[in-house]
């Protein structure tokens, strides 16, 4: 097992820049994940741990052991590829098999430690298919089973449940929890999904334009985001983000106000709170008096988005159903400890609850 | 069964009997008896081994395993030069690839006559005229530009992901080549070496211009076994030509539609 | 400056080595044994013992042995019959073959075949069905429609033996030309036909503006390398009438290999890659002008 550091990682692809200055350390054992969307550099930085692209400029290390320059080969990691990577020429037993070949394991040894990846994977009986014998999510096991059977130091998967279906995926994500855990291995994991980065994540780090937004664990990145682009691309339904101002001691949002906010500062600031945290009615905090425009009943939760000015609605998220219509007049409020208050010219988090 | 289908049924009759009708009746005549040839039957019931003997005697036996030592001698050369070629043409986003794909679509569309009286000259120097290695450096030219382009198509067909898989579980770059890229390749490059043996075995422009005694088995029928005036031994030279065409579309028929912008 | 520049070149070959050092034996062959020919063929053709000559030019226009204008006139002629007559009867065959039924794969099978056959085995059998003795004349009589053989072969015959070139080089390069549109074709999306059915669309207007504009980049192609093909027109010709009916390929192999004249070869040859190069240029220019048009509307 090993530890992971990553310097001032800088990679370019011609003209175009994927990473301008990954610094992260995954601890030993860790399991890490890396979240942000599509084009935001993951996968890149993934890929310079596992030595299939060479970083423009920075370093890597495992185990304070600079590895920026050697090959896949030598660094003992193994991966999980999107696609699977499962090798069409080999059956499932060779596919799981080869990895240790190429090391020269000894045939017996060989055997054993298949059968030991195969039983933890469940898929002992379609060692004698070939690939496109099998169905999706056995394509994805048997992908896992030969990702673990060399012992890797560093396991790494790129988005490897992003073609499964929805029933699978959660199954799927639990389990690979799981088995980190158990193995005990430092696992890095990319994904666009923030419910899968939630569960597999010890840490998260939240990308964004080549660059790590926020690490942390999974409930530090919900509660305490480090900017802006982290509170909202983080939780579901969007955290509802307002313009706000500061004057003395007093916080002015739309046509409401809240007196005693003692931020140490003054000036336009952005005002950020979850839909979830929004009480519908209440007496304390910021409220809002307001216009039901539209109400979606998901069943176990309703999402309702109220009007408070022309053209500026707040998203509320309460949890069963709510008999509320559409067009009724509403008084919201959040919370204090509810209110996370951002600079509004770099994004940056002044301030959890006020 | 409306009038569209039958209609659609008599075409395509028609179109297969236009094809196959000329190639039975040239096998047929080439196995017939003179004497049934020259008579008013138009389809012959006996067979002889004659005309085949005669051609077989005149030369054609030296000439098929001339064709097949350039045949082979030309996929072996033109895969050792384009294999790797469009390797990386498939796999290599460098600067200037398009333009050399292009330059190698051009050189394939080059006149083959350019080439051959060109290098009869060259030849003449260096004592490689009417020799199979000269030969097979001609014929080499002329393939080279199809076997790069048609690997490079394979191997773009090959997702990258499978070698990453193997770079990744521990293989070195020549070991993800032999190991991984080429068994997957391998169906469709023996396809593409069947039909590169074929296209030299074909030629006969550079093979009657380059050789006068080591003929290959189209330049041995150009020129001697035209100059006989027994057509039933020239119907025996066009079936010893067409046995490998036929063998190919047997065995490679499944690779053909996606050979076409490559072959002749 | 140059310290930086340098280094960016060192960078430039850092990074590609491995392609350019993979590509070099193929370029350096294709370069010596295709583009030194193209260049020295010019110098065979206009040069004589280092000095600039035009005996070649000569012999092609004035010799009473040249048969340079009727070879061009015959060479033309035969890609203007024949690349149209095998477009049309592959178009019609891709249309024909393109909605499954039983047996299809086994008649496009059979369409392929001749692409794997040789020009000098396709003359040959198209020989045997054209001789005097030859299948057709034999039917034709056993039929009573003719009283004697209708002869093909010979000077006298050449309108007669251009007919049967004709004939062969469609039988056999059509294969070619089917292949590329019926590939072309194959990778028409049927959801296309379909949405055009869901707006009531009929076969022919299917026809003309769903399956023709989709196919037309496969139509290009194959006009393309077959008019270029047909440009080097040479066994089956030679087999079938040698030189009674000269073209330009035959005329440089007769040249080269019965007169020793490396010069009017070279330059017959060069002849022949000035059509290529002339077809090439003039079809690229007519796609351009055609993705203007498209791009406009």
């Amino acid at each position: 097992m090993a530890s992971v550091r990553l310097e001032g990682i800088v990679k370019r692809f011609g003209s175009t820049v994927a990473l301008r200055g990954v610094d992260l350390e995954i601890e030993d054992g860790e399991s890490m994940v890396l979240l942000g969307p599509s084009g935001c550099g993951k996968t890149t930085t993934l890929r310079i741990v596992a030595g299939l692209e060479k970083p423009t400029m920075g370093r890597v290390y495992f185990n304070d052991r600079d590895v920026t320059n050697l090959p896949p080969r030598d660094r003992n990691v193994s991966m999980v590829f999107q696609s699977y990577a499962l090798w069409p020429h080999m059956k499932v037993y060779d596919n799981i098999a080869f990895p240790l070949k190429i090391r020269r394991v000894p045939e017996n040894e060989v055997r054993k430690k298949v059968r030991w990846a195969a039983e933890l994977m469940e898929i002992e009986g379609l060692l004698d298919r070939y690939p496109h014998q099998l169905s999706g999510g056995q394509r994805q096991r048997v992908a896992v089973a030969r990702a673990i059977v060399v012992e890797p130091e560093v396991l790494l998967m790129d988005e490897p449940l992003s073609n499964l279906d929805a029933i699978l995926r959660v199954k799927m994500r639990s389990e690979i929890k799981k088995l980190q855990r158990r193995l005990g291995v430092t696992m890095i994991y990319v994904t666009h999904d923030q419910v899968e980065a939630m569960v597999i994540g010890d840490r998260i780090a939240v990308m964004n334009d080549g660059m790590i937004m926020q690490v942390g664990s999974p409930n530090q990145i919900y509660r305490e985001p480090a900017n802006t682009f982290v509170a909202t691309f983080i939780g579901s339904p969007q955290m509802n983000m307002m313009d706000g101002y500061l004057e003395g001691r007093v916080l002015y949002v739309a046509n409401s106000r809240l007196d005693d906010v003692d931020l140490g500062r003054s000036g336009k600031v952005i005002v950020g709170f979850r839909p979830e945290r929004v009480l519908i009615g209440g007496f304390e905090g910021l409220r809002f008096k307001g216009r039901i425009d539209f109400v979606e009943n998901l069943g176990s939760t309703t999402i309702i988005h109220v009007e408070v000015e022309k053209g500026r609605k707040i998203v509320v998220s309460i949890s069963g159903e709510a008999s509320l219509s559409q067009g009724e007049e509403v008084t919201i409020s959040i919370p204090r400890d509810a209110i996370h208050v951002f600079d509004a010219k770099t994004g940056r988090a002044i301030a959890h609850g006020v | 069964m409306n009038v569209g289908d039958v209609v659609r049924a008599l075409f395509v009759v028609l179109l297969a009997s236009w094809v196959l009708l000329p190639i039975v009746i040239s096998i047929l005549y080439a196995f017939a008896p003179s004497d049934e040839y020259y008579s008013d039957k138009p389809i012959p019931t006996s067979f002889t081994l004659e005309h085949m003997k005669l051609l077989w005697d005149l030369g054609a036996r030296e000439a098929i395993v001339n064709s097949i030592i350039v045949g082979l001698g030309t996929v072996i050369l033109s895969f050792l030069l384009g294999v790797p070629a469009g390797y990386a043409l498939a796999r290599y986003a460098f600067p200037g690839r398009e333009a050399v794909k292009l330059g190698i679509v051009a050189t394939r569309m080059f006149p083959v006559v350019v080439i051959a009286v060109s290098l009869l000259k060259t030849f003449l120097k260096l004592d490689l005229a009417d020799t199979l290695l000269g030969l097979t450096l001609a014929h080499t030219a002329m393939a080279l530009p199809f076997v790069a382009l048609i690997a490079s198509s394979v191997f773009a067909g090959i997702p990258r992901e499978l070698e990453e898989a193997g770079f990744v579980f521990g293989l070195s770059p020549l070991g993800v080549f032999f190991r991984i890229t080429l068994p997957l390749a391998a169906p469709s490059l023996t396809a593409a070496a069947m039909f590169t043996f074929l296209l030299s075995w074909n030629e006969v422009f550079i093979a009657s211009a380059l050789t006068l005694t080591n003929r290959t088995l189209p330049a041995f029928i150009l020129t001697s076994a035209l100059a006989t005036p027994i057509d039933t031994i020239k119907f025996a030279a066009a079936v010893l030509m067409i046995v490998p065409a036929l063998l190919f579309i047997l065995i490679a028929r499944r690779y053909l539609i996606t050979m076409w912008a490559f072959g002749r | 400056m140059t310290g930086r520049a340098s280094t960016g070149l060192l960078r430039v070959i850092r990074e590609w080595y491995k392609p350019l050092l993979l590509l070099a034996p193929a370029l350096a062959y294709l370069g010596l044994f295709i583009v030194y020919p193209i260049v020295d063929s010019f110098a065979t053709a206009f040069f004589y013992k280092g000095y600039f000559s035009l005996e070649s030019v000569k012999y092609l226009l004035y010799s009473p042995l040249s048969k340079f204008w009727e070879a061009l006139r015959y060479t033309l002629v035969l890609a203007a019959l024949v690349v149209p007559i095998e477009t049309t009867l592959a178009l019609i065959a891709t249309l024909v073959l393109l909605q499954p039924f039983k047996g299809r794969d086994t008649a496009v099978y059979i369409l392929t075949i001749p692409i794997a056959i040789s020009d000098v085995a396709a003359g040959l059998i198209w020989y045997s069905m054209l001789t005097s003795k030859g299948f057709i004349n034999k039917i034709l009589l056993g039929l009573g429609l003719i009283d004697s053989p209708i002869v093909f072969f010979g000077y006298e015959y050449r309108d007669r033996a251009l007919l049967a070139i004709v004939m062969a080089e469609v039988w056999r390069s059509m294969a070619l030309v089917f292949i590329i549109i019926f590939a072309g074709a194959q990778l028409i999306h049927k959801e296309l036909f379909e949405a055009a059915e869901v707006f009531g669309a009929s076969f022919w207007v299917k026809l003309r503006h769903v399956l023709f504009p989709l196919i037309k980049p496969s139509i290009q192609a194959a006009l393309i390398i077959r008019t270029l093909f047909a440009f080097q027109v040479f066994a089956v010709v030679w087999v079938l009438a040698g030189r009674d009916v000269p073209v330009l390929a035959g005329e440089a192999y007769y040249t080269l290999v019965e007169l020793y004249r490396f010069d009017v070869a070279a330059l017959y040859a060069l002849v022949i890659a000035a059509l290529s190069m002339s077809t090439g240029v003039l079809y690229l220019r007519f796609l351009r002008a055609r993705h203007l048009e498209v791009g406009r509307s």
